[in-house]
């Protein structure tokens, strides 16, 4: 089976399905991961966008990676700051509408039980780029290293942000609380 | 139990539904059915309920003429539309630019333009004077691809650019049907009568395809317009290709001479002078017959050099399309710079 990289290649020179085949490949991965985010109405307006954004920058893809995923988990996070920064007033849960950032990934995860709001009160305390890689290594399953190509951050930084992310949640109260309580 | 596991609780909410996936499928393959290179099209930004008729009409309205002469007892045709160089600001602007002493090895082209949502869309070409091309969408990823010599130039690229430069050398008839010829499909210009029915026969198949991959009912295949409507659609060729040379290498002095060469002999693009914020400009207006009948399309030059410096699409009366813009810097620069990441 072709890697993906070699299929982007191929689109590169005219191809066209070959790069339908890379986003086949990963549609479910970042339709969940857009969802994640933003919720599932805007994840699905918004994923063709990628999809067209991808395309028209697949010329920069790094082929010296086989895999495409990681990159095209940036490209979904670079449409949804697009889509944050276009709309900063959809819908802001209270929580995070106090964040200093411009823009904040997360307004779209819910608050069904006590438990999620509890640690959802202590993710917004983080910083977004702490948020973004735990997102990417707790819910997309990423490798750190991987997380840092979806940021274009050094392997390095995304794990020292991660190391900080953890320990910040574990030393919040709320969420320490909640580690000391069995949950269901 | 850690926090990991914590957040993993938060992992499960309602992916998008299965016709999501089909409908940005679907929006993908829209984008890709493009007539041109998908990934620098100095045009307007991508319309969602446009983008399937622009693509089958601009396949729609191909046919075939032969220019010059061939041997060989094989019949020619006359030519619909004989390139003529008319007096115009563009070919002296052209003369001039080829004496012009130039600096550094490459040709920078910034174009930026707004997305629908407003942010900043911004892309980045060096064309080298030795033909290689190179995009990012950024200073850094432009650098990457000049360090790794990843040039990504087309086919279509390399033929359109070796036709602008063909022009500025002289031969404006053989560049002309280059620069026309060189997307491929279906004017053939230049060729004999059997083979611009192969290249109709193969754009009727090209279009067709586009329906049946949209799910719409494929329409009966055109024969071969004529007169107005073929020069129309012949010009339409030129002036989409000429500019698109324009927007990935102008600051090459060559491509751009030969481009405004070419522009000129295009009769319904109008030229005029004007003054846009002190600086003295020259707006190249594409008329709807040339523009697809899309509305008009205003290249805006400077008058000094010719340097790009905005495109525009100005839709017809009523349209619903948003007028779009694109904003182009031009520099020469060297290749070892780009590489180094100095822009």
């Amino acid at each position: 089976m072709s890697s993906d990289a070699e299929l982007i290649g191929r689109s590169l020179h005219g191809d066209t399905d070959a790069f339908v085949e890379v986003i086949s490949r990963h549609e479910s991965a970042i339709g969940s991961y857009l969802a994640r985010r933003v919720g599932r109405q805007t994840a699905e307006d918004v994923l063709g966008d990628v999809w067209v954004a991808a395309y028209a920058s697949r010329a920069s893809y790094d082929r010296s990676y086989p895999g495409a995923r990681p990159w095209l988990y940036g490209v979904a996070l670079n449409r949804l700051r697009q889509h944050w920064r276009s709309e900063p007033e959809e819908d802001p849960a209270p929580d995070v509408a106090r964040m200093a950032s411009g823009w904040d990934p997360w307004p779209a995860v819910d608050t069904r039980v006590d438990a999620q709001a509890s640690l959802r009160a202590a993710l917004a305390r983080l910083k977004p780029e702490e948020r973004e890689v735990l997102g990417l290594v707790a819910w997309e399953d990423l490798t750190v290293a991987e997380a840092g190509r979806v940021l274009d951050i050094p392997a390095g930084t995304a794990r020292r942000l991660l190391h900080q992310a953890r320990k910040s949640l574990r030393d919040a109260p709320e969420v320490a609380a909640l580690l000391q309580v069995p949950t269901t | 139990m850690d926090e990991m596991d914590l957040m993993k609780k938060l992992r499960d909410v309602p992916s998008p539904r299965p016709e999501a996936y089909d409908d940005a499928r679907a929006a993908l393959r829209t984008a890709m059915a493009e007539p041109v290179a998908p990934v620098v099209r100095p045009k307007r930004w991508f319309s969602w309920t446009r983008a399937g008729i622009t693509a089958v009409g601009a396949a729609a309205v191909a046919t075939a003429v032969v220019m010059g002469t061939t041997g060989g007892g094989v019949p020619a045709a006359p030519p619909a539309a004989a390139p003529q160089v008319v007096e115009s600001p563009l070919v002296k602007l052209a003369s001039d630019l080829k004496a012009a002493p130039s600096q550094g090895d490459s040709s920078l082209i910034i174009r930026s333009n707004l997305a629908p949502d407003k942010s900043q869309y911004v892309w980045y070409t060096v064309y080298t004077d030795k033909g290689q091309t190179f995009h990012g969408d950024s200073p850094k990823t432009l650098a990457q691809a000049a360090a790794k010599g990843q040039d990504l130039a087309t086919d279509y690229d390399r033929k359109l650019m070796a036709a602008a430069r063909l022009a500025a050398k002289g031969d404006l008839e053989a560049a002309r049907n280059a620069m026309v010829n060189g997307a491929g499909c279906c004017w053939a210009l230049g060729m004999s009568p059997a083979e611009q029915e192969k290249a109709w026969a193969r754009g009727q198949e090209e279009r067709a395809e586009v329906f049946r991959k949209k799910g719409m009912p494929v329409p009966p295949a055109k024969p071969r317009p004529t007169g107005k409507e073929l020069e129309d659609g012949i010009n339409n060729t030129l002036w989409s290709n000429t500019t698109y040379a324009l927007f990935i290498g102008a600051a090459n002095a060559e491509v751009r001479a030969g481009v405004l060469k070419l522009l000129a002999t295009i009769e319904d693009v109008t030229v005029d002078k004007a003054d846009v914020g002190g600086q003295t400009v020259l707006k190249l207006t594409a008329a709807p017959p040339v523009s697809s009948g899309e509305g008009a399309h205003v290249v805006t030059v400077d008058a000094g050099n010719g340097l790009p410096i905005r495109s525009e699409v100005v839709p017809a009366q009523g349209e619903q399309d948003p007028h779009s813009v694109a904003n182009y810097k031009s520099s020469r620069v060297n290749l070892a710079d780009i590489a180094a990441g100095k822009i």
